[in-house]
């Protein structure tokens, strides 16, 4: 027994009311202390005569040495205090805090850690339980705010508390303000309050605008340069990638950065109390920080843990499973798959999408595409005010959320697509209990497959895209449903949003899954999914093709089907290897894949014959349509196949037959890689941008001037026109864009240009120059090779015709096609009366103003081009330069129909999330 | 078993799409083809006619002459021969119907200048005559440009000279391989294989170092790239003609062929690669002599085909093949003997026409000096606008060629810068020929024809300086 008289420190208790907890309970726990306090005093709260920390704080004797500061709903142990205490005088902190755990045993903070951006990170698992494995007294960056004791001459030197920021900030922030004044911050393990965090709903918010504040305040300004606008950052990713987890966090991001533009003045008071007379600058905090995000982790997680759950196999996210995930073949598999899209489209990344066919570049300003859908002017040939592909509103949307970057959003789209489509095609083979190696596999050949190789090479890039959505589609339909009015809502408007992205890229593609599904329920016809995904189907279709509005209100299924002639050119090889799956998939599976196998082959056989039946009436596009519905079917054949190769229960005969099928998959991949060595996607090489370069050679002669294109047919860039058997088409120079590969039917101008070719090819006149002139034309293009002994017939008698005229010079330096330039001066597609030419400003002409002067504009006569007075004249439209810009009004019933469908979207899209979180 | 009616399906299905065939190539572009197509004649539209042969020097100048139907502005184009040099232009408003001519000389003297003449409207024809003091040489120009040319009657015997235009009116460079046929056949010359001939530019081949002495001479030009228009010209120390290439037909007519006491001769060639039988037909203006000669073609030679032994002049000719050929009127001083053709083939057999098959010819020298040639017309017509040009000490005359059975009333009128145009009407007799000298120049420089069946006009002009025979151009 020591006689030695003990000094007792003096402490004085402040409990910090917050509303949220059990404040008797917190008294009644701090009544039984075993160390006792000389005051105890509460704040905080909605009471009107309630204290501030701050003023409390002031209010204290100054023989009290330390202040214990305790949230409202803290339940300490007797001895929590007291070991407090003890830990602070025998390290001398200035700060040191109690070990939380919640009332199951869980821990809740044993200190913590923060990031560079005052995110706190506690560093524990959830539900960690308490066996004394944190108990070390150390120094820790912050104490989590629950209890914590802190020298009374130190936070009276500090200022107090900042009662600006959210109470756990607010620690965070004194634990910062202190280190720079050179005290220590510690945790006391053996000091335990048991604490049930409350929910802290939407004042979530208030925590990220108190850590800027918080930082702004310690940091100096070299790192703030860069720590302020990375915070930035990470907050709109937080924010975008928030929302596939169904957190709508945008408006909390500006009212985080609102909030704190509207505080810089305190912000700054604050910083110069804080950073004046330090012992110590941010290096000291750093020492105590941990790297990174702790947001980009914490989301990186999530989503990783989001696609796991989307993946077959175990749905548990601990380490073991992942490990355990790791080294399956399927998550090898899917890195590769990844891989190799990025791989197949690394030309789309550095290029942008060739310019071949019906493929080209993505209109430059994603505005002028969607005015263009919603009732805007058609630009194709020499314009229309026919509607325009929804897949251009589809490319308009993804220019304008990429900023408009030159080729990111093709890249996106494309790359995109065929990501889309091999994870689909794994979500809809795991419908039927398929796994992940096999539906890789079955992905893999289904988007780089011959068939996907055909598309591309069709050049129909919209079926491309499309082929990505297929599968989703039909699984929306088929896979699972929860009970409940929110969930089946939001799988109904699932559903339509797949069809109406199906139709939009492909509108013959949205006739496909209800007769799919149909067929599939009528040979299982117990399955009651199947039956209810038919009902879905039909809600899908006819809801999609409500979202191809107005698009859909003037093109007909048929006439899109019947264009053109459908002819898919297959090896034979493919063809025998076809068959052997389909065989092997058909009779060597096991039941219930027996059925999926045969509904499989009949989708892959149909499509064959589809994309092969031109002599039925079926057209390029059909084609194209049908090989996406001939690899979905060959897909679901491979996947079965995979599956059941891998069975170790399989009969002799079935194990033989599958064996064989097995070595046809290796082939169908291994023919998948070629499109690896173009690098894009598949889709043949660039034609039109290098061929049409030469254009730029004189600045601003291409956006005032077109060109024709003549040649062999197949060489021209969409749909073309002909004129005695030779195919002819006007675009716009340097390149033409999305809007133009489909022409709409003759105009007048049309009919005009025709007139003009006629008497060139005739011989009537030999100054086909001037008979183009009036319509933009500046260059003519042969196509093909026109010279030589090789010379394709079509591209030599185009070349006769124009080599003819007297009034165009051949252009040879740097081209490889044969080009004339009219010697008439001047042309333009867009004439003042004072002879000016107008350039093409995005999809309309602008120059200078010319008042009580005219512009003649060289597209079919149409009264909606402005500013008035209209005029046709010659073909073609006159309207005032008096304005500096050529105008055109939307089509009032096509643009009312493209705000309702982008209405509806969201409201899909909003029901959507509304559905998945309720399920 | 649901399988099973599935892999049915499917199979039906996969052999129904298996059995699908290819679809046909697309057939190229009808553009006209490659063939030669000069089009039958003026054309009620705008048109480019090409000249060849213009030229304006110290000692020659050269007269484009131009008739019309409707009003029509004429542009024309007269190229520079000074490389890089913008072409000299011209223009004129012309009342129709009218006609006029336009001394190139009065643009642009720097010697050979091939023109372009378009025409605003149609039906409108224009012909070139080139004249000097000791020679005149005149045809019609050309409005087709097809790929593959036919010209006849030249030849690089002693004394004579035989070139041939290549003018390329277009910006386009033009690769052309002229073949060449003399009386040895095919006669290859490996420079003429391959040829360039620069846009808007033109060549002139003299064939004597390459194919000399030869009597007989016949061209093939044809166009791998580009597009030319090419005229034969043939020289001697007693004149000068000019005549374009031709399309092959099975019939020609030339409503004249013996100006002044010239001695005339057929020109031709197979277009073919099979032997080919010609019949030639002289139609005087008292009546026709029928197969007054007759000759077997081969496909790789030309044939010469004499005829002033069959007929006293003035006569014209009908030519007809069995297969088609190109021809041309080819009108030579005189040489002393020309029995059974100037080195013509030997198939060529004489029809008995006369007391006698063999002709003598005395070897005076003709009343004019001059040498003279022309094409002929493929297809009779009703209505035809003659553009005429005159010099002074010379004649134009008018002739025209009815070859049907029946007699033809034929109403002719000036065409020119005058008010009050004369009209006139001639009968022509069945199967004969009228010569109507007409009155050009003072504002006349053309004829308009019109007939109630199908008649040929051609028009001649001789004097001191030469003779010269230029075809028609039909326009109805």
């Amino acid at each position: 027994m020591s006689l030695t008289p003990t000094r007792h420190a003096t402490v004085a208790t402040i409990v910090v009311s917050d509303d949220l907890g059990d404040m008797e309970a917190t008294m009644a726990a701090l009544g039984r202390q075993v160390y006792e306090s000389s005051t105890t005093a509460v704040v905080g709260g909605s009471g009107e005569s309630a204290l501030s920390l701050s003023e409390a704080v002031d209010r204290l004797d100054r023989s009290v040495e330390y202040v214990w500061i305790v949230r409202q709903g803290a339940l300490p142990l007797p001895d929590t205090l007291a070991a407090l205490v003890q830990d602070a005088s025998r390290t001398g902190a200035g700060i040191i805090g109690s070990k939380v755990s919640d009332s199951e045993g869980a821990l809740s903070s044993v200190g913590l850690v923060t990031d560079v951006f005052d995110v706190p990170y506690t560093g524990l698992d959830d539900s960690e339980l308490d066996q004394g494995q944190y108990d070390v007294v150390r120094d820790v960056a912050a104490i989590a705010g629950v209890s914590m004791l802190v020298r009374r001459d130190l936070i009276h030197g500090l200022g107090g508390i900042d009662q600006k920021l959210a109470p756990l900030v607010a620690s965070i922030d004194l634990a910062q303000r202190a280190r720079l004044k050179g005290a220590r911050v510690m945790i006391s393990p053996a000091s335990e309050v048991v604490y049930d965090r409350p929910d802290m709903g939407r004042r979530r918010w208030r925590e990220d605008a108190s850590r800027i504040r918080a930082y702004s305040k310690v940091y100096g300004w070299l790192t703030l340069l860069w720590v302020v606008p990375l915070d930035f950052l990470i907050g709109i990713v937080e924010a975008i990638v928030s929302i596939f987890f169904g957190r709508w966090l945008v408006f909390d991001f500006f009212r985080v950065w609102g909030w704190n533009i509207g505080q810089i003045p305190s912000t700054f008071s604050g910083r110069r109390q804080a950073r004046a007379k330090r012992v110590a600058d941010e290096a000291e905090l750093f020492r105590f920080q941990r790297r990174g995000s702790v947001k980009i982790s914490g989301l990186t997680a999530r989503t990783m843990s989001s696609l796991r759950r989307r993946l077959p196999g175990d749905d548990t996210i601990s380490v073991e499973s992942i490990g355990r995930d790791v080294r399956q073949p399927a998550f090898v598999v899917g890195a590769l798959a990844v891989l190799f899209v990025l791989v197949s489209v690394r030309t789309i990344w550095s290029d942008g999408l060739p310019a071949v066919g019906y493929t080209l570049p993505f209109p430059s300003n994603g505005w002028d595409a969607l005015d263009g859908y919603a009732g805007g002017w058609n630009p194709a040939g020499l314009g229309s005010d026919l509607a325009l592909r929804p897949l251009l509103a589809i490319a308009g949307l993804a220019k304008i959320l990429t900023f408009h970057a030159d080729v990111f959003s093709e890249y996106l789209l494309i790359a995109g697509a065929m990501l889309l489509g091999i994870w689909g095609m794994m979500r809809l083979l795991r419908t039927w209990s398929i796994g992940a190696a096999p539906g890789l596999l079955a992905g893999i050949v289904y988007v780089a497959g011959p068939t996907a190789q055909g598309v591309a090479g069709n050049t129909h890039i919209g079926t491309l895209l499309a082929l990505g959505v297929l599968p989703w589609a039909i699984r929306a339909c088929v896979s699972p449903l929860r009970d409940g009015i929110l969930p089946v809502a939001g799988r109904v408007a699932s559903v339509i949003l797949w069809f109406g992205l199906l139709g939009a890229g492909a509108p013959l593609l949205l006739l496909v899954p209800l007769p799919a599904i149909a067929v599939l329920a009528l040979f299982r016809w117990k399955d009651a999914t199947l039956w209810r995904g038919t009902i879905l189907a039909m809600v899908g279709t006819a809801g999609g093709a409500l979202l191809m509005s107005p698009f859909i209100w003037e093109h007909s299924f048929e006439a899109i089907g019947r264009e053109g002639y459908a002819y898919w050119q297959i090896s034979p090889v493919l063809a025998v290897a076809g068959v052997v799956i389909g065989t092997a998939a058909v009779f060597g599976s096991q039941r219930p894949l027996g059925v999926i196998a045969g509904w499989g082959a009949a989708l892959s056989a149909l499509g064959f014959f589809v994309a092969r039946g031109g002599s039925f009436g079926f057209g390029h596009e059909a084609e194209s349509a049908g090989l996406v519905v001939a690899g979905l079917g060959l897909g679901v054949l491979i996947g079965v196949v995979s599956e059941t190769v891998s069975q170790t229960d399989l009969a002799a005969w079935r194990r033989v037959l599958t064996g064989i099928g097995a070595v046809a998959v290796v082939f169908f991949l291994v023919s998948s890689m070629v499109i690896i060595l173009g690098g894009r996607g598949g889709l043949p090489g660039d034609v039109y941008k290098e061929t049409l370069s030469f254009t730029m050679a004189n600045e601003g002669e291409a956006e005032r001037s077109r060109v024709l294109l003549v040649g062999p047919r197949d060489l021209m860039p969409g749909d073309s026109r002909t004129i005695n058997g030779g195919a002819y088409r006007v675009v716009s120079a340097p390149v033409p864009d999305l809007g133009e590969p489909r022409l709409a039917p003759r105009g007048e101008l049309d009919d005009f240009l025709y007139d003009q070719l006629d008497r060139i090819i005739t011989g009537e006149t030999r100054r086909a120059g001037a008979e183009l002139a009036p319509l933009g034309i500046r260059w003519i293009v042969v196509m093909g090779d026109s010279e030589g002994s090789d010379a394709d017939e079509a591209s030599l008698a185009w070349r006769e015709v124009f080599a003819g005229q007297l009034d165009l010079l051949p252009l040879s330096a740097g081209v490889e096609n044969a080009v004339f330039v009219t010697d008439i001066d001047p042309v333009g597609r867009a004439l003042t009366s004072t002879a000016a030419s107008w350039p093409r400003e995005g999809w309309t002409y602008q120059g200078n103003i010319e008042f009580g002067k005219r512009v003649f504009v060289a597209e079919n006569p149409n009264p909606n081009f402005g500013p008035q007075p209209w005029r046709k004249t010659a073909s073609a439209n006159e309207v005032s330069s008096n304005s500096g810009v050529v105008t055109y009004a939307a089509e009032s019933a096509a643009r009312a129909q493209a705000i309702v469908v982008a209405i509806a979207v969201v409201a899909l899209i909003a029901m959507v999330f509304v559905g998945r979180r309720r399920s | 078993m649901r399988r099973i009616v599935l892999a049915v399906i499917a199979g039906f299905l996969g052999v129904v799409g298996a059995m699908q065939v290819a679809p046909t190539d697309a057939p190229a572009p009808d553009f006209g083809g490659s063939e030669v197509t000069i089009p039958d004649g003026a054309v009620a539209s705008p048109s480019a006619w090409y000249c060849p042969w213009v030229e304006a020097s110290d000692i020659v100048d050269s007269d484009i002459v131009v008739a019309t139907d409707p009003d029509v502005t004429v542009n024309y184009t007269l190229l520079n021969p000074v490389t890089n040099t913008e072409p000299s232009t011209a223009s004129l408003d012309l009342v129709g119907p009218g006609a006029a001519v336009l001394n190139t000389g009065t643009v642009l003297r720097v010697g050979e200048t091939p023109a372009i003449v378009e025409i605003s409207n149609g039906p409108a024809t224009v012909a070139s005559m080139q004249y000097a003091d000791a020679f005149i040489s005149a045809d019609q120009c050309l409005v087709s440009v097809p790929k593959i040319w036919y010209l006849t009657g030249g030849s690089t015997k002693t004394g004579t000279i035989t070139e041939l235009r290549l003018f390329n009116p277009f910006a386009d460079n033009a690769e052309v391989t002229i073949t060449a046929y003399s009386e040895f056949n095919l006669d290859l010359v490996a420079e003429l294989d391959g040829l360039d001939v620069g846009g808007r530019s033109w060549t002139t081949i003299d064939f004597a170092p390459y194919l000399p002495f030869r009597d007989e001479l016949a061209f093939t030009v044809t166009t791998n790239k580009g597009l030319v228009i090419p005229a034969l010209i043939r020289s001697d120390d007693r004149g000068e003609a000019m005549w374009p290439g031709v399309a092959p037909a099975e019939s020609f007519e030339f409503p004249v062929v013996s100006p002044g006491e010239l001695a005339p001769s057929i020109a031709v060639m197979t277009a073919g690669d099979d032997g080919v039988v010609v019949t030639v037909d002289i139609i005087t203006e008292d009546g026709t002599i029928r197969n007054a000669r007759e000759i077997v073609l081969d496909s790789s030679a030309p044939g010469l085909i004499p005829l002033s032994d069959l007929a006293a002049p003035p006569f014209g000719v009908r030519v007809r093949a069995t297969a088609p050929i190109a021809a041309s009127a080819v009108a030579t001083v005189p040489e002393a003997d020309v029995e059974g053709g100037e080195g013509g083939d030997p198939s060529t057999t004489t029809t008995v026409v006369d007391d006698s098959t063999t002709t003598t010819v005395a070897a005076d020298e003709p009343f004019i000096s001059g040498l003279a040639g022309t094409i002929g017309s493929a297809r009779p017509a009703s209505e035809w606008v003659v553009p005429v040009d005159s010099l002074p000490g010379a004649e134009t005359t008018l002739w025209i060629m009815n070859s049907s059975p029946e007699a033809a009333t034929v109403n002719y009128g000036q065409l020119g810068e005058i008010e009050d145009s004369v009209l006139d009407v001639v009968t022509i007799p069945p199967e004969s020929i009228v010569g109507i000298p007409v009155d050009v120049g003072i504002g006349i420089y053309g004829y308009s024809v019109s007939s109630d069946r199908p008649v040929s006009v051609a028009w001649e002009i001789s004097g001191d300086r030469g003779v010269a025979l230029v075809a028609g151009v039909p326009s109805g």
